[in-house]
C-alpha cells in the first residue's frame, strides 16, 4: 500500500517537473540564442597541409593551392596562413607552364597566382613539424611565419591532403601521422588555449577515420570520404598527364569561389558540397563537438577574416614609445649630413695574392 | 583628439618629407634601382636587375626607425653581429664558356654566407648566431634556409674576404654554407619583392612576374647586406637585392626573328619607375653581342667605358630624366638586322671550370674538377670544396694535373699547391672543407681530382626519396684576374653597376661556382627494420646457445636406440622425455631412462689422486634426479 | 723449424708476391670483406698523409689506426710506398712462422701433460691423444692452414693492418707458450689499445699465468691495466692531444660508420630505431667480449690455448669490423684441436656454408650496389649466413672437444645393457 503511494507521487513529480521544464526552454530569449550561436572570434588561422610528395601527386598540391586561394581571396593574410607543400609543384621541371599550377585543364584559375608563401616546403613537411606547429612546440629559433601563433580567440581551419587509409595519413610516402596522434594534438591545443573553434578538412581515401578520435570541444570536421571508401580524383589534364585535382576540393572550391567576403553563405552550406553522385565518395561531417548550427555559422568565419570594426567617439591616449627618437634623429642627421659627404669606402684585398708570389 | 590630428599631421609630414628626400638626395636613404640588360651568345638575353638600398646611419644605436630600409634587414644587424650577409637562390646553371662572366656569382640552390664581428664573439656563439641567421632567412625568403647548421656550414679559410668595414679591428668570422637541392618559385620571389619599398607595386620591380621569371633558363634572386663604417659613429648599412635572369629567345619567340623586347620578356611593359628611388636606370650593352641590334626608342646617351684594357659601351634610359622631359618609357625592343644570320663569335672567358663525378655504383667514386685557363699568362686559382659528412673525402689521393690545350706539344705535369687547408669531415657533425690554391699555366686545364666513398646511413636519415640521390654542393673557384676581360662585376667598394664603368684596378678578383653533383648513396631496405633485428639477434642467439650449453649443462650418455631414427619419432620422443622428467618418474619408465650420469668434467677434481674413473662407479641413475 | 717449413714458408711468400703483383691486390684492398674502417689499406695511407701535414687525423671520421702504428709506418709508406707489400709479405710470413712454433711447442707441452695423466685414460683412446708425430704434423699444419688460406692470402696482398693484429696475436700466443709474461702483457696492451676487443684475452693469460693464487692474478690484471695506460699514453705522447681514444677505441665502441661488412652490426644498426640505438649497442658489445668470457674461461680453465682460439673466433666474428683476415687467422689454429676433429660433426655443413656465403658475398654485392637489381637485404643475408657458419664452427669445435675430454677419460666406446650409446650434453 505504502509502495504504491510512492511510486504514484514519484511519477506525479515527475510529470510535474516534465511540465514545468518545457516552457522554461521555450521562453528561451531570441538575443540570447542569438548571442549562443555568434561565433566570439577574434582572428583567423589557416593551417593548410599537403603532405605527398612526387609528381605524380600533382593533384594534392593543388588541392592545398584552392583551399590557400580561397582562404587568402577571403582576407586571411598570409602571415596567418602556414602552408606546407611537400614538393614543388610549379617550377617542377617536369610542369610545362612554370610557376603555375591549376585546378582545372581549362587552366581557368592558377591556384598558384602570384604571390603565393609557403612556409614549409620539401624536406620540412613531416609529422613532427605538423605537430610541433599545432602544439605550439617549435624548436628555437624557428622563424615566426613557421609559427602558428593562434590564442583562445582564434578561429582555426586546419585542412590536409595527401595518401592515406584507415586511422592514418602518410607524408611524403616515409611516415605517418596517425587519427590517435592528431586528435592528441588538437586535445592539446584546446588546452593551451590555442583555438575557439576549429574546422578540420581533410581529402584523403577513408578521410573520415582521421576525425574519428576527436574529442576536445568546439571542432567541426569534415571528410571526404567515410571510412571504407576511396576519395577519387577529379580529371587528368592529357598536357601535363597528372590528375589535376581531387573531386572533394574541386567542388568545395566551386563553391567557395562563389562566396564573396560578405556573402552570407554557412558553414552547413559548406558541409553539403559534394553530394555523392559527384563525389562518388561519402562526405562525412562530425558535428557532435561543435556547440553551434552550422547553418547559422557564416562560411566566412573559417575561410575568411572579417573583423568587427567598432567607431569610438572616445578620446584614447596614445604614447608613442621611443617618440623623442624623432627629435633625435633629425638633430644626429644634420649632424651627420656633414661628416657622410667624406665616406670612403676601402675594402681589403679580396685575394690572397700573397701566397702564390 | 588633438593628439590624433597631431600625430596623423606629423606622419603626413614624414610622408611627404620621405618623398621630397627621396628626390632631392638629402635623405639618410637611399634607393636605386637599375636593369642591365645584356644580349649573350645563341640567342641568349641575360636581364639584370639591381635594386640597392644605402642607409646612412651615422651614430644610431637603435635600427628601429627604417625608412626605405626593410626592418627586418636593421632588425637582424641589431640582434646578431652580423656586419654581411649574401644569400642567392638560384635556379639553373650559369654557361661560362658561352655567356662569358655574370654580374654577380651564384651556385644553384640555395647559397648563404655572412661574416660576423663584435666583441666577446666566440666560434660557438658565432654557430648559434648563424643557425638563427638563417632561421629567420628561411622565414623571410620562405626557404628551407632552417637547414643550415653545423653539419652543412665551414669557416672559409681563404675564399671569401670581408666586403665591410669595420671601424674597430675585432676578431672575424665567416660562415658559408650551400643548400643544393633548394628549389627556387614563386614563393621565394614574393616575399624578396616585398623587401623592396615600391613592393612589386611600382617600377622595375613590377616586371618580374613569377610566370615570367620561372620561364628563364636561368634564375637567380640575391640579397647582399653590408655595413660600412668609416668611424664606430659614421656608419652605412647597404642593401643590394639582384635578381638575374637568362632568356632563351628560341624559347620565347614563335617566329625565328632574333627581335625581343622588355615586353616580351616580361610579358608587359616598364609601369613607370618607383618613386621613392633616387635613380631608375636601364643599361643595354651595345659591344660584344649587343653591338648588331638596333634599339627602339633610341636612348638619350650612350656611356662607353674601358677597364683593365677592355672597352664596353652601355646605352642609358634615365626614366626619372625621360618622365622629366614629359615621356613615358614604355618598352624598348631590340632589332635584328634582318637577313643577318651569322653571329658574332664569342671568345671563351678568361677562366672557366667544370665538374663531374668519375666511378659506377654506389660504393666509390672520383670529385674531378677541370679548371681551364685561356689567357697567355698564369692565373692563381683557389679552390674551396664543401664535401657533405654522408662523403668520405681521401685527401692522399688529391691530385692537380695540368694539361696545355696548345696545338703543338701536349704537356702534362702535376701541379703543387701554393696553399692547403683541410678540415676533415665527422659522419653526421661536421663537413669536409678543403681549400687549395695552385698556379695554373697558361693555356691549359688543371684537372683536381679526389677520391671519395659514400657511406650507407641509418634508415632514418635518409630523405623520402632517398633513390634521388645526395647532392654535393658546387665548389667555388676564384682568382686574380690581370685584365677585365668579360669581367663585369661590381668593384667591391661599389654598389651602383655606373661603379663599374672605366674601374680600372691592379687585378680583378673573380669567383666562380662549378656544377653541383648528385651521388647515389647505398640505400637500405626502408620496409624491414623489424625482420632485420629479428634475425639479427637470432644468429646472436644461436651462439648463446650452445655456448651457454657447454659451460652449464652435465654430460649424459644415453641409449642409442632410445632415440628412434624417425624424424617425428624423434619429436615425439623428445617431448615425451621432457614431459617424463617433470612427471614423477615410474618404475615401468626405468629401464627406457638410461641415461648415465657422468660426473661433468667441471666436477671433476683438478687433484689427480681419484684414480681410474670407473665407469660403472661414476654412473649414477639419473631417474632420480 | 725443418727444411720442408722453410720451403713451404718461401712458397707461401711466393704466392703472395705473385697476387700481390696482379690486379687482384687492388680489388682486394677495396673490397669490404676484407677492408673495413678500421683495417682498410687506404684509410692508413690517409692517416699518415694527415699526420705528415699536420693535420689532426683523428678530428675526421677516417682514420682509425693507433697514432704509434701511423707513425711507424710514416716513413716507409712516404719514401717507399713500392716497397710495402713486401713488408707486408715478410709479416705475415712471420706470423706463420709464428704460429707453427706455438703450435709445436703447444703440443710438446701437450705431451707432457698426457705423459704424467696417462694412467687415467681409457684404453682405447690412443687416437684421441696427442703423438710425438703430431709435434711435427700440426705444427705443419698449422702453418699450412695459414700460408695457403686464401682469407689470408688475400688479407696480404689488400694490404690491410690485420696484418699486424695477426702478426701480435701470433706473437701473444707464442710468448703465451714460452711463459713470457711482461712482453704478453705489452703485446696485449698494444693490441688493445688498437682494437678493444683482444682486451679478453686476459683471461688466458690469467689461466697461465695466475693459476692458483688470486693475488697474482690481481697483479697481473692490475699490470695489465698499466700496460694499457702506458700504451696510451705513448700514443698520445705521438699526438700530443687524446683525441686518438674517441677515434680508435671510441670510434670501434659506438659504431659510427655503419659501411657493410661482414659482421651483424652493419644492418642491424643501420635498421635501428634511434631511441632503442645504445641498448642494442651495449648489448652487442658485450657480447662480443664479456659476455662468453667467464662461463667459457671456468670451463676451459685446463685449457688456455683452446680459450685463447674460442675467443679470438668470437671475436671474429661478433666484433663491430670484423674482416676475413681476422677468420683466417682463426682458421688456421684449428688444426691444434686435430685430436678432437673425431668430434666435429658439422664440417662438411661450415664448409659448404663458407664457400657459399663467401661466393654470394661478392655477387650480391655487385647486385647491389653496381647493378642495382638487389637490395641490402640480400647482401645482408649472405653475411648472415657467413655469421651462423662461423658459429657452427665455433660450437661445434667446444662440443667436439668436451666429448673428446669425455672419451678419454671414459673410453671411446660406452655401452649400456649391451648397446653402444652416444653422448649427450643436458
Amino acid at each position: 500500500m505504502r509502495v504504491k503511494e510512492l511510486s504514484l507521487l514519484c511519477i506525479a513529480f515527475f510529470l510535474v517537473s516534465c511540465c514545468m521544464g518545457k516552457p522554461e526552454t521555450a521562453i528561451l530569449p531570441e538575443a540570447y540564442v542569438d548571442a549562443a550561436q555568434r561565433s566570439t572570434h577574434t582572428n583567423n588561422w589557416a593551417v593548410l597541409v599537403d603532405a605527398s610528395r612526387f609528381w605524380f601527386n600533382y593533384r594534392h598540391v593543388a588541392n592545398v593551392l584552392s583551399i590557400y586561394r580561397s582562404v587568402k581571396r577571403l582576407g586571411i593574410p598570409d602571415s596567418q596562413i602556414i602552408l606546407m607543400i611537400a614538393d614543388d609543384m610549379a617550377c617542377n621541371a617536369r610542369n610545362p607552364r612554370p610557376g603555375q599550377v591549376y585546378n582545372n585543364a581549362n587552366q581557368h584559375i592558377n591556384v598558384y597566382g602570384d604571390d603565393v608563401e609557403v612556409d614549409y616546403r620539401g624536406y620540412e613537411v613531416t609529422v613532427e613539424n605538423f605537430v610541433r606547429l599545432l602544439t605550439g612546440r617549435t624548436q628555437n629559433g624557428t622563424a615566426r611565419s613557421k609559427k602558428l601563433l593562434s590564442d583562445a580567440g582564434s578561429n582555426v581551419l586546419i585542412y590536409l591532403t595527401g595518401h592515406g587509409g584507415d586511422g592514418f595519413l602518410k607524408f611524403q610516402d616515409s611516415e605517418e601521422i596517425t587519427s590517435q596522434e592528431l586528435a592528441d594534438g588538437i586535445q592539446q591545443m584546446w588546452e593551451k588555449k590555442r583555438y575557439n573553434e576549429l574546422f578540420f578538412m581533410v581529402d584523403t581515401c577513408q578521410a573520415a577515420s582521421l576525425y574519428e578520435k576527436f574529442t576536445s570541444p568546439n571542432v567541426l570536421a569534415v571528410a571526404s570520404s567515410l571510412v571504407g571508401e576511396d576519395s577519387l580524383s577529379h580529371h587528368v589534364d592529357p598536357s601535363i598527364g597528372v590528375y589535376m585535382i581531387d573531386r572533394y576540393t574541386y567542388y568545395a572550391l566551386e563553391f567557395l569561389e562563389k562566396v564573396q567576403p560578405f556573402s552570407k553563405r554557412t558553414i552547413g552550406e559548406f558541409l553539403q558540397v559534394c553530394p555523392k553522385r559527384v563525389c562518388i565518395s561519402t562526405v562525412g561531417v562530425r558535428k557532435d563537438l561543435y556547440q553551434r548550427d552550422p547553418h547559422k555559422v557564416p562560411i566566412t568565419d573559417f575561410f575568411g577574416a572579417i573583423r568587427p570594426t567598432r567607431v569610438s567617439t572616445e578620446r584614447i591616449n596614445v604614447t608613442l614609445a621611443n617618440e623623442e627618437d624623432f627629435c633625435l634623429d633629425a638633430e644626429v642627421d644634420a649632424a651627420e649630413s656633414v661628416r657622410k659627404k667624406d665616406f670612403k669606402v676601402i675594402i681589403e684585398s679580396q685575394f690572397p695574392i700573397e701566397f702564390f708570389k | 583628439m588633438r593628439h590624433a590630428a597631431a600625430l596623423l599631421l606629423l606622419l603626413c609630414l614624414c610622408g611627404l618629407q620621405i618623398h621630397a628626400h627621396s628626390r632631392s638626395g638629402n635623405s639618410d636613404e637611399k634607393f636605386h634601382e637599375e636593369i642591365v640588360v645584356r644580349p649573350l651568345a645563341g640567342d641568349h638575353v641575360n636581364t639584370y636587375f639591381q635594386f640597392t638600398t644605402r642607409w646612412h646611419y651615422g651614430a644610431r644605436d637603435n635600427l628601429f626607425h627604417t625608412q626605405l630600409t626593410p626592418r627586418v634587414i636593421a632588425e637582424i644587424l641589431q640582434t646578431y653581429d652580423v656586419k654581411e650577409l649574401h644569400i642567392s637562390l638560384t635556379q639553373g646553371l650559369w654557361r661560362y664558356e658561352s655567356w662569358g662572366y655574370p654580374i654577380v656569382e651564384a651556385t644553384g640552390g640555395a647559397e648563404v654566407w655572412a661574416w660576423f664581428s663584435g666583441a666577446n664573439l666566440t666560434s660557438s656563439s658565432v654557430n648559434s648566431q648563424w643557425n638563427k641567421l638563417a632561421n629567420v632567412f628561411s622565414g623571410v625568403l620562405c626557404a628551407s634556409l632552417n637547414f643550415v647548421d653545423n653539419t652543412n656550414s665551414i669557416a672559409p679559410k681563404h675564399t671569401f674576404r670581408p666586403q665591410f668595414m669595420d671601424a674597430s679591428s675585432r676578431t672575424r668570422h665567416v660562415r658559408y654554407a650551400s643548400l643544393p637541392r633548394e628549389i627556387v618559385c614563386t614563393e621565394n620571389l614574393t616575399p624578396w619583392k616585398k623587401l623592396l619599398p615600391c613592393g612589386s607595386a611600382s617600377g622595375f620591380a613590377s616586371l618580374l612576374n613569377s610566370g615570367h621569371v620561372h620561364n628563364t633558363k636561368y634564375h637567380s634572386l640575391s640579397l647582399k647586406v653590408r655595413t660600412l663604417c668609416a668611424q664606430p659613429d659614421n656608419c652605412v648599412v647597404e642593401l643590394t637585392q639582384t635578381a638575374n635572369l637568362v632568356y632563351d629567345l628560341k624559347l620565347l619567340e614563335q617566329s625565328s626573328s632574333r627581335d625581343f623586347s622588355l615586353r616580351r620578356l616580361f610579358g608587359m611593359g616598364l609601369n613607370g619607375f618607383c618613386e621613392l628611388a633616387d635613380s631608375s636606370k636601364i643599361y643595354v650593352q651595345r659591344n660584344e653581342q649587343g653591338q648588331r641590334y638596333q634599339l627602339v626608342p633610341s636612348p638619350l646617351e650612350e656611356v662607353s667605358s674601358t677597364r683593365g684594357g677592355f672597352g664596353s659601351v652601355y646605352a642609358v634610359y634615365d626614366m626619372q630624366k625621360l618622365s622629366e622631359l614629359g615621356d613615358r618609357l614604355f618598352n624598348i625592343a631590340w632589332l635584328a638586322p634582318k637577313g643577318e644570320r651569322r653571329q658574332p663569335s664569342t671568345s671563351a672567358p678568361p677562366l672557366y671550370a667544370h665538374r663531374y663525378l668519375l666511378g659506377a655504383g654506389q660504393e666509390r667514386g672520383r670529385i674531378v674538377t677541370e679548371v681551364t685557363n685561356t689567357h697567355w699568362e698564369p692565373l692563381p686559382v683557389l679552390l674551396m670544396e664543401l664535401v657533405p659528412w654522408y662523403v668520405h673525402t681521401y685527401l692522399h689521393t688529391l691530385r692537380i694535373r695540368s694539361k696545355t690545350n696548345g696545338h703543338g706539344h701536349r704537356r702534362e705535369q702535376v701541379l703543387p699547391f701554393k696553399l692547403l687547408h683541410y678540415a676533415p669531415g665527422k659522419q653526421r657533425e661536421l663537413p669536409t672543407h678543403l681549400e687549395i690554391g695552385f698556379q695554373l699555366p697558361p693555356q691549359s686545364t688543371a684537372s683536381i681530382s679526389i677520391e671519395v666513398d659514400y657511406l650507407l646511413l641509418k634508415w632514418l636519415e635518409y630523405p623520402p626519396d632517398a633513390n634521388h640521390g645526395h647532392y654535393i654542393g658546387a665548389a667555388v673557384i676564384s682568382s686574380q684576374l690581370p685584365m677585365g676581360r668579360n669581367y663585369t662585376a661590381l668593384p667591391v667598394e661599389g654598389h651602383l653597376f655606373k661603379h663599374s664603368f672605366n674601374a680600372t684596378r691592379p687585378g680583378y678578383v673573380l669567383t666562380l661556382r662549378t656544377e653541383a653533383l648528385i651521388v647515389g648513396l647505398p640505400t637500405p631496405d626502408f620496409s624491414m627494420p623489424y625482420n632485420v633485428i629479428c634475425l639479427a639477434c637470432t644468429v646472436v642467439a644461436l651462439a648463446f646457445g650452445p655456448i651457454h650449453s657447454v659451460a652449464t649443462k652435465l654430460i649424459i650418455v644415453e641409449r642409442n636406440t632410445t632415440i628412434p631414427r624417425n624424424f617425428l619419432r624423434k619429436i615425439w620422443h623428445k617431448i615425451k622425455r621432457r614431459a617424463g622428467s617433470k612427471n614423477e618418474p615410474t618404475e615401468q619408465e626405468e629401464p627406457e631412462r638410461e641415461h648415465q650420469r657422468v660426473a661433468d668434467l667441471n666436477e671433476r677434481n683438478d687433484d689427480d689422486d681419484r684414480t681410474a674413473t670407473d665407469y660403472d662407479d661414476a654412473c649414477v641413475q639419473r631417474a632420480s634426479m | 723449424m725443418d727444411l720442408r717449413c722453410y720451403k713451404l714458408l718461401i712458397l707461401g711468400g711466393a704466392v703472395r708476391l705473385y697476387f700481390s703483383r696482379t690486379p687482384l691486390a687492388g680489388l682486394i684492398s677495396n673490397r669490404v670483406e676484407f677492408a673495413t674502417p678500421l683495417n682498410s689499406y687506404k684509410r692508413m695511407q690517409e692517416g699518415v698523409y694527415l699526420l705528415q701535414h699536420g693535420i689532426d687525423p683523428y678530428g675526421g671520421d677516417l682514420v682509425h689506426e693507433t697514432p704509434l702504428l701511423l707513425r711507424a709506418m710514416s716513413t716507409i709508406f712516404t719514401s717507399y710506398p713500392e716497397f710495402l707489400p713486401l713488408l707486408y709479405i715478410l709479416l705475415d710470413l712471420s706470423t706463420a712462422a709464428l704460429l707453427h712454433l706455438m703450435s709445436s711447442n703447444f703440443v710438446q707441452q701437450k705431451l707432457q701433460q698426457q705423459r704424467s695423466e696417462l694412467k687415467n685414460y681409457a684404453k682405447d683412446t690412443g687416437e684421441l691423444q696427442y703423438t710425438e708425430d703430431d709435434k711435427y704434423d700440426i705444427a705443419e699444419l698449422v702453418l699450412i692452414a695459414y700460408l695457403f688460406n686464401p682469407l689470408t692470402v688475400m688479407n696480404c696482398i689488400g694490404l690491410t693492418s690485420t696484418v699486424f693484429s695477426n702478426l701480435i696475436l701470433a706473437l701473444l700466443l707464442y710468448s703465451l707458450m714460452k711463459r713470457q709474461l711482461l712482453f704478453c702483457l705489452v703485446l696485449l696492451s698494444f693490441e688493445t689499445v688498437r682494437s678493444l676487443y683482444p682486451a679478453v684475452l686476459i683471461a688466458p693469460l690469467l689461466l697461465i699465468f695466475a693459476r692458483r693464487s688470486i693475488c697474482a692474478g690481481v697483479s697481473i690484471f692490475t699490470l695489465f691495466v698499466a700496460c694499457c695506460m702506458a700504451m696510451a699514453g705513448a700514443n698520445f705522447l705521438v699526438m700530443n692531444s687524446w683525441n686518438f681514444l674517441d677515434g680508435t677505441l671510441g670510434f670501434i665502441f659506438h659504431f659510427r660508420d655503419l659501411q657493410p661488412n661482414i659482421g651483424l652490426f652493419w644492418y642491424f644498426f643501420t635498421e635501428m630505431f634511434e631511441h632503442f640505438r645504445t641498448m642494442f649497442l651495449i648489448t652487442f658489445q658485450l657480447n662480443a667480449t664479456v659476455l662468453y668470457l667467464v662461463p667459457l674461461a671456468v670451463k676451459l680453465r685446463k685449457e688456455p690455448l683452446l680459450l685463447a682460439t674460442v675467443l679470438i673466433a668470437l671475436m671474429a666474428v661478433f666484433r663491430a669490423y670484423p674482416s676475413l683476415g681476422d677468420v683466417g687467422f682463426y682458421l688456421s689454429l684449428l688444426p691444434l684441436w686435430r685430436r678432437c676433429w673425431k668430434y666435429m660433426s658439422h664440417g662438411f655443413v661450415v664448409f659448404a656454408f663458407f664457400l657459399i656465403t663467401l661466393v654470394m658475398m661478392g655477387a650480391l654485392w655487385h647486385l647491389w650496389i653496381y647493378a642495382g637489381s638487389a637490395n641490402a637485404n640480400f647482401y645482408f643475408g649472405a653475411t648472415l649466413a657467413f655469421s651462423t657458419g662461423q658459429i657452427f664452427l665455433i660450437t661445434d669445435l667446444l662440443f667436439a672437444h668436451v666429448k673428446h675430454e669425455f672419451c678419454l677419460y671414459n673410453g671411446q666406446k660406452i655401452i649400456i645393457n649391451g648397446e653402444e650409446a652416444r653422448i649427450l650434453l643436458e
